[in-house]
């Protein structure tokens, strides 16, 4: 069994779709409060980790910056040593924000970030998103056109010019918020990171689709191929 | 020490202040690293020189609620540990440009604001000091209800905003002065004078905000003979919340009914594993001082309801009806307004913006809601705030709807700490409003905290951690624990186990203040160690503060001595009600606070109908819709706004059961109305009109007719006459006629009350800066808010056409020959025919044709009438329609298109199923016409093109 880890606490608020959506792929899920996690011995229990959307620490200051900061005084070597594993971390909205604030996604210098939206107002809104077919990350495996909402304020991304360190995941199909090159979310190098402004868990249920509820499947990929590039990882651990 | 961080891209900032032990340059460092992003903020004067000409510093008031502050401050304790550091923080706004009106940047109640110019700010910002609370000690006062007058005490009353009327402090005089009130206090061992804490106490408990002393009155109602409206005769009712509302819920005895009007929010049994409830509150005057901080503190009170509801239940979602004076008023109107006033503007601006944090904030979306804009809205605005919660039917084997506290359980509350701020709200909002309204009655709330509190709630009812629950609102302590103490029969609170956020509090504010994100729990002895180190490790600083027993009295404690007592038979039950005459003089006409030039000339069909769509109350609200959350929880089915290739508005929210563990079909409606446009002309008719379009707004989204529940909130002018109130007893007779009404058309429809809420005093009284008295009233206005079962959600049909060729139909009274017309245009008094029993016979009908699938797209007539219907459903698929081949020209055209008339719905069809849905109905309909996609819209000889239609209609979006 494929095993998630999905933080609850501090702000967090869509840490239950989001456990319901691992769960309908087929993944046991674990809700482990933010000051438990901070305290664990280790990450090695689980396959996954989700950082969910909502308002960690109220959005005060930055937004994720602050249960950034928490995170990385307390667990940056388990989080590398995940991350070095090559499992898979997902962060959706808020959760995107506190991985861009932690830093995972570039080499070492911080070079991108997630500013106010261009007309400075939260959006709630349905969108649509193409799967960049240039990244070959496991997580865009036989993803295409999506259909999913946003719900954000500071989902701007903002790079400094010429850099290399992350790869295009998604791309609204408009410009709804100034974000760079349209981008709406990214991973790191190596592909096992995924970070999204969209709210894909908000989008695997057919019943709350305005039109279109087919789309709800494409929504249920994303999260089938972190499970199915689970097993693999596990399997060859035990080849090894 | 102070850090400033400043974004040059967006030209803002922000300041933190630092005191208290020193930190080293590492320290500072690592502070620094938290407080900027290193990609598009720099720290001012450290990396970035200040190149600007102006600066704008503004910061909290001492002693406001500092939300930034507090949750950097969870952090830094974490970072730098055993450091003792005060945080409080500011906002920078940088300009280039000569004029800066900083009034526009900041609420002067609540913020201090300065202006800089380059020069000054060459190194460093010389901002004003930290911004600390300093009050003096301050003593229990004593009072000696022998020697006062009731004019001295009338003084003290006014004074102290305790909000007494004459005759209370008669009955507390004679009771203070009473034998048998000596010997019970020679028995406690207190004095027979009586402590601020006791008449403080009394004040909240018997305030009409807490009280609803005017829904309690005897009143004998008597009426003009010369009316043309409903003549309900002359009579005397104890009590129109017993009588009308109350007694009619029990005497329609639904099953479903779990707790009505005794607990924060009444519960249903919706579900088949959960009960749903629901609660709605107004946060009026507190939006009227500091809009923000009312409407946030207006959301998360109401949350807070829900969380306080039975043993505890989550809320699911949001819902809020906003009243603003018109947006539109020129400078030359907008100058008639006393200074100190907002406008309507920035009032609507900042109760936005509290809305949006509020719900967004604390994870619950907000799925339904309305807006009306009104003239006599511009003195105070109404924010109603509603909230849905859910609960398993049974947890760990209780009945969760139950609270089962018991004598000797401890009192632990949990949550913010204890302020001056939210010192008199209850009293205050008891009052009518003026120039001198306290600033302490204002509070910003803290979502942040609240959630925490609600992640730490759940998990600790599921852990059987606790028995008893209630939120701390209106009142306090004094309030909660105040009402909590009646299923023991007592109460003990120690003061000095009371967390203050700062020193210098006097017993009495701390037992009063309503400082928000604060809950107080029953705890049984035995549980308290692991209750309490839950609390600990979920950061909801929790704090035993005393607890329950069953001597019949509400005591507080000072180390350990009692200082207050009060019998609660005497607190709750002893208080005789008011005696009112209510007169009727019949509909008058409208009168605005500003000579408003009403328009009389004959207009052509098309300026009408331009000038509907255009209206503030019908044009789209989308633009600032967009901006709440409201499919957070991943369970919206139905969403505020239908926005395909365009938009078109949604008549109700409805949230799937599914995720909440119910049955995959079950979904929970929720929907409101109110029409103060109407209550000028007669409350009993607007009443009827109002639950009509409530049940109806359900209705068209499946809801099914029998598993309705109802929640009434009256905000009405002061119906008690007096020297200021002259028109007092119409104002009485009017809210008689809403109740009755609300009574009759209840019944009719079989629709039970399950909760509800009164605010009696919505005026404020003022000065023009001519020094001329300004009164502005608002409308009596009821908010009508009705929670339904969905008992499949595949039968959910949204209000948009769907496919061109479909026939469009009118389901409802066919009265059109009738003069009365759209509001939005005149507002004659001409008023239509209201039959309940045949209404609710077209509502069945409705949804029985609706559940038989044979409906593409259904849509309620109500503001603007069936033509505005029409034109909303074509939006959102880009459609159009034509109504040329079905309107007999003999009709008065701009009466058929723009009547508003009760009961009224526009349904479209497929053509292979008109002939089923004719023989089914059983009811007179009229078929209008069809759904095109022509570029425009037609109706009998004339053109409308539909982009223009529709720019008209969502103009601000």
């Amino acid at each position: 069994m494929i095993r998630t880890l999905v933080l609850v606490g501090e702000g967090i608020n869509s840490h239950k779709e989001t456990a319901r959506a691992f769960q309908k792929a087929g993944a046991e899920v674990d809700l482990v409060p933010i000051e438990d996690f901070l305290t664990l011995e280790s990450f090695e229990l689980w396959d996954i980790i989700a950082f969910p959307g909502g308002f960690s620490f109220g959005d005060e200051i930055r937004s994720g910056k602050l249960l950034a900061q928490k995170i990385s005084q307390h667990q940056k070597k388990n989080l590398s040593e995940f991350i070095y594993q090559r499992k898979p971390i997902i962060g959706i909205c808020n959760g995107f924000q506190i991985l861009v604030q932690l830093g995972v996604f570039e080499k070492s210098k911080r070079t991108l970030t997630l500013a106010q939206n261009r007309h400075s107002k939260f959006i709630n809104k349905w969108t649509k998103l193409y799967a960049n077919k240039d990244n070959p990350s496991f997580w865009l495996k036989n993803l295409d056109k999506m259909n999913m909402p946003v719900r954000h304020k500071e989902g701007r991304l903002k790079a400094i010019k010429n850099i290399t360190d992350f790869k295009v995941a998604f791309l609204y199909d408009e410009d709804i918020n100034g974000s760079f090159q349209n981008v709406a979310g990214i991973t790191n190098e190596q592909g096992n990171i995924l970070g999204l402004m969209p709210h894909p868990e908000a989008a695997i249920d057919p019943e709350v689709f305005i039109d279109s509820p087919e789309m709800a499947k494409q929504n249920q990929i994303l999260f089938k191929n972190a499970i199915e590039y689970s097993k693999g990882l596990k399997n060859e651990k035990s080849v090894n | 020490m102070r850090i400033d961080v400043i974004n040059s891209e967006l030209n803002t900032g922000a300041s933190y202040w630092m005191e208290g032990d020193n930190l080293n340059e590492g320290e500072i460092s690592l502070i620094k690293d938290v407080l900027r992003d290193p990609v598009d903020q720099n720290i001012l004067y450290d990396e970035v020189k200040p190149n600007f000409q102006q600066l704008v510093e503004v910061s909290f008031r001492p002693g406001v609620t500092d939300n930034p502050a507090l949750a950097l401050k969870a952090v830094l304790v974490d970072l730098l540990p055993g450091k003792n550091i005060e945080l409080a923080t500011g906002r920078l706004f940088i300009f280039n440009q000569e004029k800066v009106d900083i009034k526009q940047l900041h609420n002067p109640l609540i913020e201090r604001a300065n202006l800089y110019q380059s020069h000054q700010i060459t190194d460093y910002i010389p901002s004003p000091e930290f911004p600390k609370v300093e009050l003096p000690m301050r003593e229990i006062n004593f009072f000696n209800f022998e020697l006062l007058s009731i004019e001295e005490l009338e003084e003290l009353s006014h004074k102290n905003i305790w909000a007494f009327s004459t005759s209370e402090l008669n009955y507390l005089k004679n009771h203070f002065t009473s034998e048998s009130f000596k010997k019970e206090r020679q028995e406690k061992g207190l004095t027979t004078e009586v402590s601020d804490i006791e008449i403080e106490i009394l004040a909240q408990t018997w305030s009409e905000h807490c009280k609803h002393k005017i829904f309690g009155a005897d009143i004998e109602y008597t009426e003009s003979e010369q009316i043309t409206e409903k003549k309900l005769g002359s009579f005397k009712v104890n009590s129109v919340f017993k009588t009308h509302i109350r007694d009619i819920t029990n005497k329609i005895k639904k099953d479903w009914l779990i707790s009505v009007f005794e607990d924060n929010a009444g519960i249903v049994r919706f579900g088949h594993h959960n009960d749903y409830c629901l609660k709605v509150e107004t946060h009026n005057s507190p939006s009227a001082l500091d809009p923000y901080g009312g409407a946030l503190t207006g959301i998360l009170g109401v949350n807070r309801d829900i969380l306080g509801c039975g043993i505890g239940a989550e809320p699911i979602a949001n819902m809020n009806a906003l009243c603003f004076g018109s947006q539109k008023y020129s400078e030359k109107i907008l100058g008639q307004l006393p200074t100190k006033l907002k406008t309507p503007n920035r009032i609507l601006e900042g109760v936005h913006k509290g809305i949006e944090d509020g719900g967004n904030k604390s994870g619950i979306p907000t799925i339904n809601g309305a807006m009306s804009f009104h003239d006599n809205y511009a003195g105070k605005p109404l924010v109603y705030c509603g909230t849905v919660g859910v609960i398993p039917q049974k947890i760990n084997g209780y009945d969760s709807a139950l609270k089962r506290h018991m004598p000797g359980d401890l009192i632990v509350i949990c949550g913010g700490s204890v302020g001056a701020d939210g010192i008199h709200g209850a009293t205050f909002s008891s009052l009518e409003l003026d120039d001198n309204s306290p600033a302490t009655a204002v509070q910003i709330g803290d979502p942040f905290t609240q959630k925490r509190l609600t992640d730490f709630l759940i998990e600790a009812r599921d852990a059987d951690l606790y028995r008893g629950i209630t939120d701390n609102g209106a009142g306090g302590l004094s309030s909660s624990v105040g009402e909590m103490a009646q299923r023991t029969n007592g109460a003990l609170i120690n003061i000095e186990n009371i967390p203050l956020k700062y020193p210098g509090l006097s017993p009495y504010e701390i037992i009063i203040s309503e400082s928000q994100e604060r809950m107080s729990f029953a705890v049984a002895p035995e549980k308290l160690d692991n209750f309490l180190k839950l609390a600990k490790k979920r950061g909801v600083n929790p704090a035993v503060i005393g607890h329950f027993h069953s001597k019949g009295s509400f005591d507080i404690q000072l180390d350990s001595k009692l200082i207050a007592s009060l019998s609660l038979d005497f607190m709750h039950d002893s208080l005789p009600p008011m005696k009112l005459k209510a007169h009727y003089q019949g509909a008058t006409s409208e009168k605005t606070w500003f000579n408003k030039q009403i328009r009389n000339q004959k207009e052509r069909f098309e300026e009408i109908l331009l000038r509907v769509l255009s209206n503030e109350n019908i044009a789209s609200k989308y633009h600032l819709v967009e901006q709440f959350d409201h499919e957070v929880k991943a369970a919206t089915i139905q969403k505020p706004f239908i926005k395909k290739e365009k938009i078109s508005p949604s008549d109700c929210g409805v949230i799937w059961g599914a995720p909440a563990g119910e049955k995959k079909d079950l979904g929970i409606s929720l929907a409101c109305a109110l029409l103060p446009h109407l209550s000028h002309l007669d409350t009993y008719f607007m009443t009827q009109m109002v639950i009509d379009e409530a049940v109806r707004n359900l209705i068209v989204a499946g809801t099914d007719p029998d598993f309705i529940a109802l929640c009434d909130n009256y905000c009405w002018p002061d119906p008690v006459e007096s020297m200021n109130n002259p028109d007092g007893a119409h104002k009485l007779a009017q809210l008689v006629r809403s109740t009755k009404a609300l009574a009759d058309t209840a019944l009719a429809y079989q629709t039970p009350f399950i909760s509800g809420k009164d605010s009696m005093k919505n005026d404020f009284i003022g000065f023009r800066d001519n020094g001329e008295k300004l009164k502005i009233s608002v409308p009596p206005t009821l908010l009508i808010t009705g929670i339904g079962k969905v008992k499949d959600i595949k039968k959910l049909r949204s209000s948009d056409f769907k496919k061109p060729g479909d026939i469009i139909v009118y389901i409802g009274p066919v009265d059109f020959e009738q003069e009365y017309k759209s509001h939005a245009f005149d507002s004659s008094s001409d008023l239509p025919k209201f039959d309940s029993e045949k209404n609710w016979i077209i509502h069945k009908t409705v949804h029985r044709l609706l559940t038989e699938e044979l409906f593409e797209s259904i849509h309620d007539v109500s503001e603007g009438g069936i033509l505005t219907a029409l034109i909303e459903s074509s939006f959102a698929n880009d459609m159009s329609f034509s109504l040329k081949d079905f309107l007999s020209s003999k009709e008065k055209l701009a009466a058929f298109c723009f009547n508003e008339l009760p009961a009224g719905y526009t349904v479209t069809i497929k053509p292979e199923n008109f002939d089923k849905f004719q023989s089914q109905i059983k009811l007179p309909f009229r078929k209008l016409g069809a759904v095109t996609k022509a570029a425009y819209i037609e109706i009998n000889e004339y053109k409308f093109e539909k982009n223009l239609l529709y720019k008209t209609w969502s103009q601000h979006d």
